[in-house]
């Protein structure tokens, strides 16, 4: 039923294709005694972002853990863009088009910032094993590297070593590395952790028109209300590993469960 | 201004220019005409034998590089390729009555390359100090094997006599010893380094050598980018052994007698210590480190019975202080510094 009024939503956005790109039955991950995600189904669309809340310890970064494949499943089948990819390799799943960015940025320290998002840009292109073509000549790659790099207003770092770069740049190039590897679907774990509150709006506001304009779906999870509120096609309320609620934003801050369980929980 | 200048096919002609005019190539080809003169100008056969053995190593510290300072592990077990190649030459040549040269390095350098690939297909798998030591171990079982004599092909600890090759079928192993190094060996050598330096440079420009900057970095981001890094660990190591086999297969003839003490791990020591030494956050260190260590243990040598502690001491300082760089690293960085001063005043 919450679903129906998803794809309502979805389907006003763009015409859209019927097959959700993403989903999941019946997900489950015990550690030892401990059940982490608890039986969770859901569908992601490629054209709707996803907004997952719930406080710490339901299961939020399991579950993305699980999608990626950093951790397997216990139980469950997880289908993407039509194939079953329970069982895939993590890079196999990438180049399927499952693409995660991290919490805290993954990225190339000793190498400059052009390097990075052209490695991103040279591996989606399976190029990894082209020995004698130096990658500064590589006017492909090099040309849509800096394409990205405008497009995520990362041009006046390009030279720069990573090491160097404040917090926020640092965030909005993990979220540019992954966007290269033009992704279908795109898993982001807090992708506002550790940027000035300033600054939030502004990266998601980044990461949002990127998504729009390439047609790529985003699943993020967030502690903050108020971005989720504003950036979300539909939230998903974990509490426990199961799900709470799965609705548009309006109707999951306004249920009973998810007021008393997470949003007064002091997240 | 470039434009009044003719161009061929996508390079201009000011890019030609700009390239033969290169300071590195120009320093670089100076050197190679220097270094290839040298034998017929000074007839010094000691100083040729030292340059040769140099560059034997140079080229090994070059092939270990590409797994220490480009994919980011910490190998013990390079002995291996380096005595791969040794024992490859010396058994074709005497079991299998192959002289010629080319036929011999080709063939020790498949054969370091399979022993890369066996090595490494049972290591890449670990991290750290366990992938340093699986490959300790495993060079080892190749040490020990070599000592027992496993299958007869090793003589022991005797070891094995070699002849000299010839090549390309003439027949330039009649030629008086001492004249076979430094009127042919001396030269086959220098132009095997310099192709390996040439080779390196733009594999390691490359995506490919991208792809180990990846993995070295972040193993995360590199797998999460669809990268499958197992497989070009193993790629790494296999490129680093053969390398390193080139460099063993010519040491054989320079030293003419192959032991079991060349599969040893302080022959992996060594190869670390001169990678260690020369810097291996730099794409030359390998090949001043190789110097730097030679000339260093000679000198050594010659004041001191305790060399071992000078060697130890010199590396324990310039680690210290000089970290990944090295004394390559090092002098490059002060060079900089220097220059910046002169524009400055």
């Amino acid at each position: 039923m919450s679903t129906q009024n998803t794809r309502n939503t979805a389907s006003a956005r763009s015409s859209g294709s019927a097959e959700p790109i993403l989903r999941t039955e019946n997900v489950r991950k015990e550690f030892g005694s401990l059940v982490a995600v608890d039986g969770v189904s859901l569908e992601f669309y490629d054209d709707e972002i996803v907004g997952i809340i719930g406080p710490n310890g339901a299961g939020k970064t399991t579950f993305t853990n699980l999608l990626s494949g950093a951790l397997s499943l216990t139980d469950g089948t997880i289908v993407f863009d039509g194939d079953d990819i329970s069982d895939l390799r993590r890079y196999k799943r990438v180049r399927r088009g499952l693409v995660r960015s991290f919490q805290i940025p993954q990225i190339y320290d000793e190498l400059t910032v052009f390097e990075n998002v052209q490695a991103s840009v040279l591996s989606r292109k399976g190029e990894n094993n082209r020995l004698f073509t130096l990658t500064h000549r590589d006017s492909d790659s090099v040309e849509e590297t800096e394409r990205l790099l405008e497009m995520f207003n990362l041009e006046a770092h390009a030279d720069e070593h990573t090491e160097h770069l404040p917090h926020g740049v640092r965030k909005i190039l993990d979220v540019a590395m992954s966007f290269a590897l033009r992704p279908k679907l795109m898993v982001l774990d807090e992708p506002t952790s550790g940027v000035g509150s300033r600054e939030k709006n502004a990266v998601m506001e980044t990461i949002t028109d990127a998504a729009v304009e390439r047609n790529i779906g985003l699943i993020f999870i967030e502690h903050d209300m108020e971005l989720i509120r504003t950036y979300s096609d539909r939230i998903v309320a974990l509490h426990e590993g199961r799900v709470l609620a799965d609705d548009d934003p309006a109707a999951v801050m306004n249920s009973e469960e998810v007021n008393q369980f997470i949003l007064e929980g002091g997240v | 201004m470039s434009t009044r200048l003719p161009t061929f096919g996508d390079v201009k002609a000011g890019e030609i220019k700009g390239v033969l005019l290169d300071k590195r190539l120009l320093a670089g080809s100076a050197l190679f005409v220097f270094l290839a003169l040298y034998p017929a100008l000074t007839m010094n056969a000691y100083h040729t034998r030292l340059l040769a053995w140099i560059m034997c190593f140079a080229i090994a510290a070059l092939g270990f590089n590409i797994v220490l300072g480009y994919t980011g592990l910490l190998s013990f077990g390079h002995a291996a390729f380096f005595g791969a190649g040794m024992y490859t030459v010396v058994i074709a040549m005497e079991r299998a009555g192959i002289t010629d040269l080319v036929v011999l390095l080709v063939l020790a350098m498949i054969v370091a390359g399979v022993v890369g690939a066996i090595i490494g297909a049972l290591s890449v798998k670990t991290h750290e100090i366990y992938f340093a030591l699986l490959t300790l171990a495993l060079a080892q079982l190749l040490f020990v094997l070599a000592t027992r004599d496993v299958g007869g092909l090793t003589r022991g600890t005797d070891g094995i006599g070699l002849t000299r090759p010839d090549f390309l079928g003439l027949p330039v192993s009649e030629v008086p010893a001492q004249f076979y190094l430094m009127g042919f060996y001396y030269h086959v050598i220098l132009v095997c380094l310099t192709a390996t330096i040439l080779l390196l440079w733009v594999v390691l420009r490359s995506p490919f050598g991208l792809t180990l900057k990846m993995i070295r970095e972040n193993e995360t981001r590199a797998e999460m980018s669809g990268v499958p890094i197992l497989r070009y660990r193993l790629y790494s190591m296999i490129l680093s052994a053969m390398i390193v086999g080139l460099g063993g297969a010519l040491y054989a003839v320079v030293v003419g007698h192959i032991t079991p003490e060349y599969l040893d791990w302080t022959m992996s020591g060594e190869i670390v210590f001169m990678a260690l030494l020369g810097g291996i956050g730099t794409f030359l260190g390998p090949v001043v480190g190789a110097g730097g260590f030679i000339l260093l243990q000679e000198l050594a040598l010659s004041v001191t019975t305790y060399w071992h502690f000078t060697m130890g001491l010199v590396l324990f300082v310039v680690v210290l202080t000089l970290r990944e760089k090295g004394i390559w690293g090092g002098a490059k960085e002060l060079l900089e510094r220097l220059d910046e001063r002169r524009d400055n005043s």
